[in-house]
């Protein structure tokens, strides 16, 4: 498949940081099935920048994290580091790639360990990864930094006597124990109170800007998306749709599933008309149909060739069920993986476009 | 029918009891849900809100009790002449035929909730026969027009629940609490695991099914958003006690209690201008030694002295011409800008650090290095 053409609208915030090059990963599902989770799939992280992964769940937006934290094996392609390919293969060379690239995962009740206190969380990545600092003041910097302060009062305390969002600045103070460079935040927010969420948001942000880390941030919610973002990578079935600028992307939406994803999230400006007006009209009146990913949960339906959402999508035909179009530039900061962009998104793809794929129809 | 609310709560009150003292979890609340009504309850975890609702239907057991109040139903069934039924006095075999008959529940997690050694067409059977009279052939014939309801295909009545997506489970769920035809469904987050687009279609298919069959319903979540355009009315819940109450119209645009104020501006907007993001910085009280006066003081911006000794009431929004929009909070009108230092903090009284206030635009700010 072609290689990304276009400039990562996160790009100008500083030096490239890590890079996928054309990632894929199959699971074995026995019987000879394939699961293709993650499909080609080529992005870039820059220092002091955010890209989004936005994607419905199943989407294969957690795996793609856990391929750049070297939780994976590579079917295919390549990860960069600082422009080194990563090597994870032995004991030392995955500490010292844990040392660049932290991960941080969704459920903080799950993530942190019942019996462990606070102190004991932070201090074993603190030995780990920076053996020349003293521990004790490290581990009080890392808990400041998360603002749970005073610090001395969070030291000794259990998991279960945190609440939620104490638990997730926990977890983020161990990621930053290792003094990444790289920090994977998979839907870090999600189990969050909405009142919570914006405050954790927002020390992500301080976080990235102090310590200009390079950050992926994987969610579903892509209006946060839209105010946390530089970049915003869609992902359905394992590839990543579209992808442009957090603001343009969501605004402006190209690929018709990004259309659906912006349409389906709560509109409270648009009281009652959707939801309480008439819910038969609106289900009859939006263009997709209910559904899942096309064969990612039947992974024989995987082979077939075709553009993975073209059973729900409004604009299929022939084309779309025969060939799954790559990501193509449609400026100079965005690309779509649309065989009808001129239909999905006539005031993006403006002037003499591609005329010749439409053909078929 | 008679016009009166079909679920009249009153001054209810629950505490749990702990060694530590007692968690006043739900304190004097009173709301109302009137017949074909969707009420919105709105709160932060560990605010009451589930609390209340289980416990207006007595579902709770110990440590957690009833200290107080009443919970009237009046269902177009169950009444005899205009008798509203007090719930809380109910005996044991009269409160089996109340629950799923009259009140039926959509439970938050439906993976705990559907039992996975039974398909579904079995554990719809066990529902119908409990709460109904029905011979088993039409029983049987009334799983598959339930599925039809929900808009999943027959075929998965011999479907395990681990063999259905989220989504379809939680479609389940609905069919279920809808298999006994109820007069209200109380449902407990029922979107909160699922994805936008699949969130979506259940909120469409659970109006359109509310519409068909005159059902009412309690709709229990954390996200304002979701209730600002799904609820006739919005109440918000802090602490276990009610902040606010009003239309989803009033909520909205004209917001009385600071606390609703600062969940309206939690969450990003997808449309429309970047706003200005604020939050509500702090994390709930502890309950159980309740301080007399606002338990949302610590965290508002708009706190002052006189806080501590306001009791908390609901009383008419003064500049609302919906004698129904009522507000805990007697100095706070709708429109009114928070002061630049929150009060209570100048006084030196609370610590709020400055960071709290990040603005919606978090990416202008000049950075270095980039």
């Amino acid at each position: 498949m072609s290689e990304q053409t276009v400039t990562s609208a996160a790009a100008e915030r500083g030096p490239l940081a890590m890079e996928a090059i054309s990632v894929s990963k199959d699971f074995r599902l026995g019987r000879g099935q394939r699961l293709h989770a993650v499909r080609d799939v080529s992005f870039s992280l820059y220092r002091g920048a955010v890209v989004a992964l936005v994607g419905e769940s199943g989407s294969g937006k957690s795996t793609a994290a856990r391929l750049l934290a070297g939780q994976e094996r590579l079917t295919s392609g390549e990860i960069r580091l600082g422009g080194q390919p990563v090597e994870v293969s032995s004991r030392r060379a995955f500490r010292r790639y844990k040392s660049q690239v932290q991960l941080v995962f969704q459920d903080p009740f799950g993530s942190l360990n019942p019996v462990h206190t606070v102190r004991y969380h932070l201090e074993r990545p603190v030995r780990l990864h920076q053996p020349a600092a003293n521990v004790h003041t490290e581990v009080v910097t890392l808990l400041e930094q998360v603002r749970l302060t005073p610090a001395k009062h969070f030291l000794a305390k259990y998991p279960h006597e945190l609440s939620g969002g104490q638990r997730q600045r926990v977890s983020f103070a161990r990621a930053l124990a290792a003094r990444p460079s790289v920090l994977l935040a998979d839907e870090p927010v999600s189990m969050l109170d909405v009142s919570i969420r914006l405050e954790m948001l927002n020390l992500l942000d301080d976080l990235r800007r102090r310590f200009r880390l390079a950050m992926l941030y994987i969610t579903h919610d892509i209006a946060s998306a839209r105010y946390f973002a530089d970049e915003v990578l869609v992902m359905y079935a394992g590839e990543i749709v579209e992808r442009g600028p957090a603001e343009e992307l969501t605004q402006r939406p190209a690929h018709p599933y990004t259309q659906l994803l912006v349409a389906s999230a709560p509109d409270p400006d648009n009281l009652g008309s959707a939801l309480r007006a008439g819910a038969r009209r609106d289900l009859t009146q939006q263009p997709h149909g209910p559904g899942r990913p096309n064969g990612f949960r039947n992974p024989e339906g995987v082979a077939t060739a075709g553009c993975p959402f073209s059973p729900r999508c409004p604009f299929a035909d022939e084309l779309c069920r025969r060939e799954d179009p790559a990501l193509m530039p449609v400026a100079a900061t965005r690309a779509a993986a649309c065989w009808h962009l001129d239909m999905a998104a006539p005031e993006i793809v403006s002037g003499p476009a591609r005329g010749g794929d439409r053909t078929t129809n | 029918m008679s016009a009166g609310p079909v679920l009249d709560i009153r001054d209810f009150s629950v505490v749990y009891r702990t060694p530590a003292g007692d968690v006043r979890a739900v304190d004097r609340v009173n709301l109302s849900l009137a017949s074909g009504e969707v009420v919105g309850l709105a709160g932060e975890s560990g605010s009451g809100k589930s609390t209340l609702a289980y416990g207006a239907c007595r579902l709770l057991r110990a440590p957690a009790f009833i200290t107080g109040g009443s919970v009237r139903y009046q269902g177009r069934r169950l009444a005899q002449g205009s008798q509203a039924t007090d719930v809380l006095r109910l005996r044991p075999e009269e409160l089996q035929r109340l629950r799923w008959r009259e009140i039926a529940i959509v439970f938050q997690s439906a993976m705990n909730a559907l039992n996975p050694v039974l398909n579904v067409r079995d554990q719809m059977l066990d529902v119908i026969h409990a709460h109904m009279k029905m011979p088993r052939d039409e029983a049987r014939e009334r799983t598959g027009s339930l599925l039809d309801l929900v808009g999943i295909p027959r075929s998965r009545l011999r479907s395990y629940p681990h063999e259905l997506s989220g989504g379809m489970r939680q479609r389940v769920m609905i069919a279920m609490a809808l298999a006994t035809e109820p007069e209200i469904v109380i449902m407990d987050e029922p979107t909160t695991a699922l994805d936008v687009v699949v969130q979506r279609d259940i909120l469409a298919q659970i109006v359109e099914l509310k519409d068909r069959l005159g059902f009412s319903i309690l709709f229990i979540t954390h996200d304002l958003s979701l209730l600002l355009e799904l609820a006739d009315r919005i109440a918000v819940m802090y602490a276990g006690q009610l902040m606010e109450i009003g239309t989803a119209g009033e909520i909205h645009h004209e917001p009385a209690h600071p606390y609703t104020m600062g969940l309206l501006n939690s969450f990003p907007s997808l449309r429309g201008p970047r706003r200005e993001l604020t939050g509500i910085p702090g994390s709930p009280p502890d309950l159980r030694d309740r301080s007399p006066g606002c338990p949302f003081l610590p965290r508002c911006s708009y706190g002052t002295t006189a806080c501590t000794e306001i009791d908390m009431q609901l009383l008419p929004v003064a500049t609302s011409s919906d004698s129904e929009h009522v507000t805990a909070c007697p100095f706070v009108l709708p429109g009114t800008p928070p002061p630049q230092v929150s009060l209570a903090a100048a006084e030196g009284r609370l610590d709020v650090p400055d960071h709290l206030r990040l603005a919606g635009e978090l990416r202008t700010a000049a950075e270095p290095g980039s």
